[in-house]
């Protein structure tokens, strides 16, 4: 009983940060614009992977260049959900650490791992890659003459739903990083590689490298599972993984947050002073 | 009286790296860092009662920040035990977050592009206050810090006063019993302020909410705390009645003195300290007991056209023990 | 002792890039991971072509080009903008417009002092590839090759610098810069084939990139040291860097000169 009350009231509080971020956002319609802008050139340099697929007519373990489109649309739909939910929140983080504002957040009777996670939705930068991963994804449902049963649509949204938890798990390492490092410019930059590395099938990789995509950084998971089981090409193993492994990296990741809140907690004095002005002075 | 925080022996040690400057060190630093230990709190030991207002004073990085930091959870001690109202803040209980509230001076709670009243709101809802007192609080604090009609304009317009306004009515929408106010008046123009410290003021004659404050505006203090805890590096070096603070060290008076001719330096050194010289004008700090002799001689001896003996400042007497203890 | 400003601004760009040293070693490892996917991306469209060549390429050539344009790419790509557009909005040009110390040359010592031991070691990187993958193909780059990529590499990084810093100019007249730059610095690493080699774009577009400086960023140097380039083209390309980098020192000179009576008519 109590759990429901407190996830309704999650809810609630998580409607305000939407509702807020729309309202604040509104307030630079230039920057609305610019975002969207900037997200499009992201995307057009990833559709140029779509151009080399389609003029080599390649052909992956059976798959042809429309089923692969399948995948390569699922990778930019789960961007943009990436940016929409989490990008901005990431980014927030580190400064949140780097200035001191986790101080007054970490005082208010509500989960700090929730209230820096989902403060900020953003609006518009998505909306490019949500279009376009949409469309791609439909393209290649239809050529690849996957029945559009309720049963399918169903999967793939559960999929997408199990992907966006290990995006969360993946791309808040990262930033969670910058409670122990002051500069984690370098691997936030690396997370990002990695996530667009992922833009393949990853039948194209060696055994190894699967392996360790799905089962140590479970990056393959989130593209390739949702097209993967309407193609019904997921084996039962990889079901029950795909099940299992948002729930395992979850919990991970809370652990990975309690130690890096104790670190804080226990190490720094006000995250500004001793890791710029003191270091400058002494 | 009933006490609201008790600390016992609370110590601070932050660990950081040494840099050395130079192209030679800074290649050094790539592979080797040497580890150094600052006490940034070192063994103090204090406790508030219920309903007090206490000042938290000493100059900068002397450890009031990171005491306030221990005191509200922030910030783990290295050793040392603090309970506030029952609870041990650093264990991050939701009913101890739900008990105080911490008001920043250089920080913001609030969202810049959106109206007060938004933020204000998210702070009802995260601390589940009721809608009944919900409403009947923000209606209390917007009437007393007249700042009713801002509550739906957005905060990035709003004065610098306003906004700090807006802040303490978002920290006091569930009623804290306690308050941590750092630096709530900086940056604010003098009105502002003076609206600060006398709603501070009812606040806590209204509702016997217990508040440490910490401010480098000597007026914040003397208007608002009776009490004040002088900590100077990593340790307490006064803590009593504020206005005490001069006679607990040894009984001095500032003699001011106007002359009509020039006068030299030299002569006045004898009687005491000579804290302002300009030829014509002079402070000196003489001791208590001599004040009758010195007066004497300076009538006497030099070209007095105006004069005044004085109790020394509260400032002045912080200085000295800011001194004193370094 | 005397000490030359540029040589202080040299200083402090070198120990800054020192003073993080974790993300030091994690930005080289960044690289690596486009590389991997275009290398099994690759390897996949050759095992359906056989033994034909693709966009003229063949297998190994195109590998060898995917492998050393991703390195060459971050050796080559600058990222100076926003701290330049920075000063420019915040008014940090201030101090250099009272200081006698051109701004232009603080800025280049700077980077260079940044950037060197990225250099340094992303070269011996490239190098070490190259050898790698010329026993691994059994192939031979001669030295003689290997000396004009070197040179070609170094005009790279100046002419890379003298784009950057013209495009920085943009910073006085538009008022939102900061997603800008993300934008064109991703757009230049398009055009310079750091992405792709420029035959995927087809041949119209590859007519175009060829009238703009890009494509002497990494496409150049890149296919000289893969061989794929040769003889007297090898020299018109080191030839065109040079009158690019003239052009552009040409241009940097104009637009920053407008730039500055813009920035001191709104300031003063």
């Amino acid at each position: 009983m109590n759990f429901v009350i407190e996830m309704r009231r999650h809810l609630y509080i998580l409607m305000l940060f939407a509702k807020n971020s729309i309202i604040s956002q509104m307030e630079y319609r230039a920057n609305f614009v610019t975002g969207i802008f900037v997200e499009a050139a992201f995307l057009v340099a990833k559709l140029l992977y779509v151009v080399v697929v389609y003029k080599t007519n390649i052909h992956i373990d059976g798959l042809t260049p429309d089923t692969i489109l399948m995948f390569m649309g699922t990778h930019i739909l789960l961007t943009g959900i990436y940016m929409g939910l989490f990008f901005n929140n990431f980014q927030r983080l580190t400064e949140y650490v780097r200035t001191g504002m986790l101080d007054l957040m970490i005082v208010k009777p509500i989960s700090l791992q929730f209230l820096v996670s989902v403060r900020h939705i953003e609006v518009g930068m998505p909306i490019p890659n949500i279009i376009a991963g949409s469309i791609m994804v439909s393209i290649g449902w239809s050529a690849s003459d996957i029945p559009f049963t309720l049963l399918n649509i169903l999967l793939f949204i559960i999929f997408i739903f199990i992907a966006t938890i290990l995006t969360y798990c993946i791309m808040i390492i990262p930033p969670l990083l910058s409670f122990w490092f002051v500069n984690t410019s370098a691997a936030s930059e690396i997370s990002y590689s990695v996530w667009d590395a992922n833009n393949m099938p990853k039948l194209i990789y060696n055994k190894w490298i699967q392996r360790i995509g799905t089962f140590i950084i479970p990056v393959f998971i989130v593209t390739n599972y949702a097209p993967l089981i309407v193609l019904h090409k997921l084996t039962k193993v990889e079901m029950v993984w795909g099940i299992l492994a948002p729930l395992i990296f979850f919990m991970l990741i809370r652990m990975l947050w309690k130690q890096a809140l104790k670190y804080i907690a226990v190490q720094t004095c006000n995250f500004g002073c001793l890791r710029k002005g003191e270091e400058e002075s002494l | 009286m009933k006490s609201a925080i008790e600390v016992r022996h609370l110590v601070k040690n932050f660990e950081y790296y040494k840099k050395e400057i130079g192209m030679r060190q800074s290649l050094k630093n790539l592979f080797f860092r040497e580890k150094l230990v600052k006490e940034a709190v070192n063994n103090v030991s204090f406790s508030i009662a219920e309903g007090e207002v206490v000042g938290f004073l000493g100059p900068n990085g002397a450890g009031k920040s990171t005491t306030l930091k221990m005191l509200s959870g922030i910030l783990h001690p290295t050793s040392g035990s603090v309970n506030v109202f029952g609870y041990t803040p650093w264990e991050r209980k939701k009913q101890f977050k739900q008990i105080f509230s911490i008001v920043m001076g250089q920080k913001s709670q609030l969202w810049p592009d959106l109206p007060a009243g938004e933020s204000i709101f998210l702070n009802k809802c995260i601390y589940q206050v009721p809608d009944a007192d919900y409403r009947r609080t923000l209606d209390e604090l917007s009437e007393l810090l007249d700042v009713k009609e801002l509550l739906g304009v957005q905060v990035r317009r709003l004065s610098f006063g306003e906004r700090m306004k807006m802040e303490l009515i978002a920290s006091l929408i569930h009623k804290p019993k306690l308050m941590f106010l750092d630096e709530p008046t900086i940056g604010l123009d003098i009105i502002s302020q003076r609206a600060v410290r006398n709603f501070l003021k009812y606040y806590n004659e209204q509702y016997r909410a217990t508040v440490i404050l910490t401010s480098h505006y000597m007026r914040d203090i003397e208007d608002l705390c009776p009490r004040a805890i002088l900590i100077n590096s990593g340790t307490i070096v006064y803590d009593g009645e504020l206005k005490k603070i001069n006679t607990h060290q040894d009984e001095k008076k500032l003699i001011k003195l106007h002359f009509s001719e020039y006068t030299t330096l030299e002569l006045l050194k004898e009687f005491g300290d000579v804290k302002e010289f300009d030829g014509f004008y002079a402070e000196i700090e003489v001791k208590k007991e001599e004040v009758r002799v010195s007066m004497q001689h300076f009538l006497y001896r030099f070209p007095v056209v105006d004069f005044t003996i004085e109790e020394l400042t509260i400032e002045e007497g912080i200085a000295k023990l800011y001194r004193g203890s370094a | 002792m005397t000490r030359n400003k540029y040589v202080v601004a040299f200083r402090i760009g070198f120990q800054s890039s020192l003073e993080y040293r974790f993300n030091f070693f994690l930005s080289l490892l960044s690289a690596a991971f486009p590389m991997i996917v275009q290398y099994y991306m690759w390897t996949a469209v050759y095992a359906n072509a056989g033994e034909k060549d693709v966009f003229g390429y063949s297998y190994r050539e195109m590998i060898m080009y995917t492998i050393l344009a991703a390195v060459v790419s971050k050796l080559v790509i600058s990222n100076i903008e926003s701290s330049i557009a920075e000063d420019i909005k915040s008014g940090g040009l201030n101090k250099y417009i009272i200081q006698p110390i051109y701004y232009f040359g603080f800025r280049i010592s700077s980077y260079i002092g940044q950037r060197l031991m990225y250099f340094t070691i992303s070269l011996c990187i490239i190098l070490a590839l190259t050898y790698i993958l010329n026993t691994f193909y059994s192939l031979k780059t001669e030295e003689e090759r290997i000396l004009i990529f070197c040179l070609s590499i170094i005009l790279s990084v100046i002419l890379s610098f003298l784009i950057s810093y013209a495009i920085c100019a943009c910073a006085f007249w538009l008022s939102e810069i900061s997603y800008f730059f993300v934008v064109t610095s991703l757009l230049i690493n398009m055009m310079s084939g750091g992405i792709f080699p420029l035959e995927i774009f087809g041949e119209r577009l590859q007519q175009i990139f060829r009238l703009l400086p890009f494509h002497y960023l990494i496409y150049f140097p890149v296919n000289v040291l893969s061989g794929k380039i040769s003889g007297h083209q090898i020299w018109q390309g080191i030839m065109g860097q040079g009158v690019w980098i003239i052009l552009l020192l040409l241009i940097c000179h104009l637009v920053w000169k407008r730039g500055m009576k813009r920035y001191l008519g709104l300031g003063g």
